[in-house]
């Protein structure tokens, strides 16, 4: 697509993108307008990939034509749902589905985390004096690092005395660390996709940018 | 010539004739820790004593923001987080029962938002209940229990606007958050609202530090809701996760003893 077609998309993308960073000013009209055009396109969107990529392929193949009817149960546990908008005496009824989906939630978690958990526990058996003294400081600040922040958030456990109270003020420190080192990292990939619009704008819109 | 001709993939012999190898180990902890959990959720509910939890810095703000909107006639926001009834919404779901009963006593506007519409009946029914047990059931208003949208990004957009239309006074972010988090803590900021999140994310947890009055971290989200709910079930769950990091704190201790004397052996032995 070129020429006409594609100038008038960049222009309603650039719209749209200066009508969101207006909200850095103040909220305001342009910014509502865009903020419900986003939302009823996501719902338009979301119904019709829903109805292309789920209903059609599920009714017109798995259980059309290949006759898997064993998946009408599911579907019918979905419709039950919506007898919630029903009669009054009928609306407990929409909570078996949801029952079933926590349900399946918790005995999945149960079967699959233990594996991952194990995991995490095996992997913080470190030597202290490893190949460099890097290394090795890194291993002993990764095990008492680890060690002090289950000790931080057993909850049973009151925090007094002195090891209590000196364990929390380092996992405390620890904790800053790690966040700042954490929001540093999130600020860049901001900065990284508001670069991108920028470079939409000037570049791929108004063509000032190569 | 590793490409010339391939081994026969043969699965290696089950553990002691039924076990896949390596799942001895979780198949004892699963079945350790559920026999644990049961027997302290038993002894929770028949009032028999269980160890206190301790109380969570920052839950006395909960009722410092609701009264906060109460004082100043505005709306006070809750949303349950990214996800569908995983542990983290769970939490979320008792947050929000207490969050609703402290509206509902208020008299004060609970605006509760989602973007997963499997939440929403949850929700809606959850803020029903908590207006019917302080005797207000006329008072709940469904249309303030909404699901935005599916969309990431479109939900977070109606956040902010509702954050700025209705002038929202406490906004409470409680479960697991995505890329959303700043963008949403940031315009309750901007809004003047007092905030409170729990999220145990790592990755979304710097955000929420920094841009909201209190954070509840990590596993401080289950703690509070089982600290606020009082629901035997999650405190017994809770006393036996704190039970279970002892246990993991000392098997990381002995890990650590036997890779340090360059034994294998303990290792070995748990991941059987």
């Amino acid at each position: 697509m070129g020429g006409l077609p594609k100038t008038v998309e960049l222009t309603i993308g650039a719209i749209g993108t200066l009508a969101v960073f207006s909200f850095l000013y103040k909220e305001n009209l342009a910014y509502r307008y865009m903020e419900h055009i986003y939302i009823g396109l996501a719902a338009a969107h979301g119904a019709v990939l829903t109805f292309h990529n789920q209903l059609k392929p599920l009714f017109l193949k798995q259980i059309g034509a290949q006759g898997q009817y064993s998946l009408l149960i599911p579907v019918a546990m979905g419709l039950l749902l919506y007898l919630r908008y029903g009669p009054k005496e009928w609306v407990w009824i929409s909570r078996l589905p949801m029952a079933f989906w926590v349900g399946y939630n918790a005995g999945y978690t149960l079967a699959y985390d233990p594996k991952v958990l194990l995991g995490q526990i095996t992997g913080t058996f470190l030597k202290f004096s490893a190949k460099t003294v890097g290394e090795s400081i890194n291993n002993i600040l990764f095990v008492l690092i680890c060690v002090f922040t289950l000790v931080y958030f057993m909850f049973t456990l009151k925090r007094e005395g002195q090891v209590m109270k000196g364990i929390s003020a380092f996992t405390r420190y620890a904790f800053m660390v790690a966040l700042g080192v954490g929001f540093s990292n999130g600020i860049m990939a901001r900065v990284s996709l508001f670069l991108g619009r920028v470079q939409f704008l000037l570049g791929d819109w108004l063509g000032l940018v190569k | 010539m590793p490409w010339a001709i391939a081994a026969p993939n043969t699965p290696p012999p089950p553990t002691w004739g039924i076990f896949t190898p390596g799942t001895v180990g979780q198949f004892f902890f699963v079945i350790v820790y559920s026999a644990v959990i049961y027997w302290l959720i038993s002894r929770a509910k028949a009032g028999m004593p269980v160890p206190e939890i301790r109380k969570i810095a920052g839950l006395d703000a909960f009722d410092e923001a609701v009264g906060r909107a109460t004082e100043m006639g505005r709306p006070v926001h809750f949303t349950p987080g990214f996800y569908a009834f995983s542990s983290h919404t769970l939490a979320a779901f008792s947050i929000l029962a207490h969050v609703a009963s402290l509206c509902a006593r208020y008299d004060t506007r609970l605006i509760v938002t989602t973007l997963n519409a499997t939440n929403h009946p949850v929700l809606e029914e959850i803020v029903r209940q908590a207006y019917l047990e302080v005797g207000k059931p006329d008072s709940f208003n469904r249309e303030d229990v909404r699901y935005l949208s599916g969309y990431q990004f479109a939900y977070t957009a109606g956040v902010v606007g509702i954050f700025h239309r209705e002038k929202v006074a406490a906004n409470f972010m409680m479960g697991w958050f995505l890329g959303e988090a700043l963008v949403i803590a940031e315009a309750g900021a901007l809004a003047g609202a007092i905030q409170i999140a729990g999220c145990p994310a790592v990755v979304q947890l710097p955000y929420l530090v920094a841009s909201c009055d209190y954070a509840l971290i990590g596993d401080e989200l289950y703690a509070a809701s089982a600290y606020l709910s009082k629901d035997p079930v999650m405190v017994g769950t809770l006393i036996a996760v704190d039970w279970f990091k002892m246990f993991i704190t000392g098997l990381i201790v002995i890990g650590v003893v036997f890779a340090n004397l360059g034994s294998k052996a303990f290792m070995n032995f748990i991941t059987k």
